[in-house]
């Protein structure tokens, strides 16, 4: 019905460092339950994408599939964006506390210039660590590969964005509806642990599908090619 | 002819028409004829067109988020009473049976709504029936009477206004 499709990818991120795998901490959900998407809710997702095509074959609507990470143990992301932000400066003055740092994947290491704080907005200790409370920096895509990107069915790319719950970036596709068939997908996900201070990437895979269907385009007074009007 | 194609675009507020459950008020329908049409930009949009032209039926989602598509567009017999006021549900022809799965072939957006306006008569609006889908389900299908195409080679004037404005 054209609208787009967005993937949300719920990520229990404490149980997937403690384990360094997503596959039991991960939940995937598309907005196409009632349009043949099957698996919602598990981590073994196939998003049903329907398309048309005009008498050349060409296509003849787009669809765009968006992906969207979600945080199991985060700080609601709808909160301000500049939440941490404004309350790391007050703990910084007030404090004398120092701005984390976070490890890129290269091995660089960069000041974040906010203090992580716990679930409840509350700064941590230097001395505590409390990994259940803690909030965890948002899970982040890295790359969308497989299949589908392989055989042209998917085109993604990220994207930078001020909508808040999308914590700055998300990644979307164009699909290619003319090519049917079920077709895999791998989404790298950038998870961050803590030690002391520091961030550190966390890098996981996970693969989910996509189905994609075609139905060529008809006219919908004649059901077949332009006629006339059926006014009586 | 001037102009072989009118374009007339439906803009629907979704969430709006789907709560209140109608589409009056929710509706925009305006369409690019140069010839002037009446009631742009509202749900009685009186499209005057000619026979012979192709008329061409888009819809947008006003918020470019929720699902809608064109599901008929049928022509009301001038013997059959129609609702002045526009807006009835039709409950009835939708599956109930929330986990059906919408085949690629019944796909409402596999569907292009246009077509040739045949010979008519002048100066009498012919109205249609718009009827649209928004997601699924019982609740998912409104429809729409005021809007209508008419034909006719001369330009109205209105005579109250044209008293008015002392020109008559």
């Amino acid at each position: 019905m054209s609208q787009q499709v967005t993937v949300d990818i719920i990520v229990d991120i404490q149980a997937a460092i403690r384990e360094n795998s997503l596959e039991n901490n991960i939940y995937l959900i598309d907005n196409l339950r009632d349009y043949g998407s099957e698996g919602e809710g598990t981590n073994r997702l196939v998003t049903n994408i329907e398309g048309g095509y005009w008498c050349d074959y060409s296509q003849s609507y787009d669809v765009v599939l968006n992906w969207m990470c979600v945080s199991l143990g985060s700080l609601p992301s709808t909160l301000p964006r500049n939440y941490l932000k404004s309350r790391s400066e007050q703990l910084f003055a007030q404090l004398k506390h120092e701005s984390d740092k976070i490890e890129n994947a290269d091995g660089k290491v960069y000041n974040l210039n906010i203090k992580t704080l716990n679930l409840f907005g509350q700064p941590l200790t230097a001395d505590e660590y409390e990994e259940d409370s803690l909030s965890y920096l948002y899970p982040q895509i890295s790359d969308i590969t497989g299949e589908a990107v392989d055989e042209g069915v998917i085109f993604p790319a990220q994207y930078g964005t001020p909508i808040s719950i999308k914590d700055g970036w998300y990644w979307s596709a164009t699909v290619d509806t003319a090519k049917k068939g079920i077709y895999k997908y791998t989404l790298h996900i950038t998870l961050f642990k803590r030690k002391k201070n520091m961030w550190i990437p966390v890098q996981l895979t996970h693969d989910a599908w996509i189905k994609v269907n075609n139905a060529p385009q008809r006219n919908g007074f004649t059901e077949a090619g332009m006629g006339i009007l059926p006014i009586v | 002819m001037i102009q072989t194609k009118v374009n007339i675009n439906i803009a629907v507020d979704v969430v709006k028409a789907l709560s209140d459950q109608s589409l009056q008020s929710n509706i925009y329908v305006m369409d690019d004829s140069v010839l002037e049409s009446r009631n742009q930009g509202t749900g009685e949009l009186c499209t005057r067109c000619q026979p012979g032209q192709t008329l061409l039926w888009r819809i947008y989602a006003l918020d470019l988020q929720t699902p809608v598509a064109i599901k008929n567009i049928e022509f009301i017999p001038e013997t059959q009473t129609y609702d002045e006021k526009a807006i009835a549900y039709v409950k009835d022809s939708v599956e109930a049976d929330a986990t059906a799965v919408v085949l690629s072939d019944g796909n409402p957006d596999n569907r292009t709504w246009c077509g040739i306006l045949p010979w008519i008569r002048q100066g009498h609006p012919y109205r249609y029936r718009l009827t649209l889908e928004a997601g699924k389900g019982v609740y998912s299908v409104l429809s729409i009477d005021t809007l209508s195409l008419e034909w006719n080679d001369f330009t109205l004037y209105d005579v109250e206004q044209l008293k008015k404005e002392e020109k008559l």
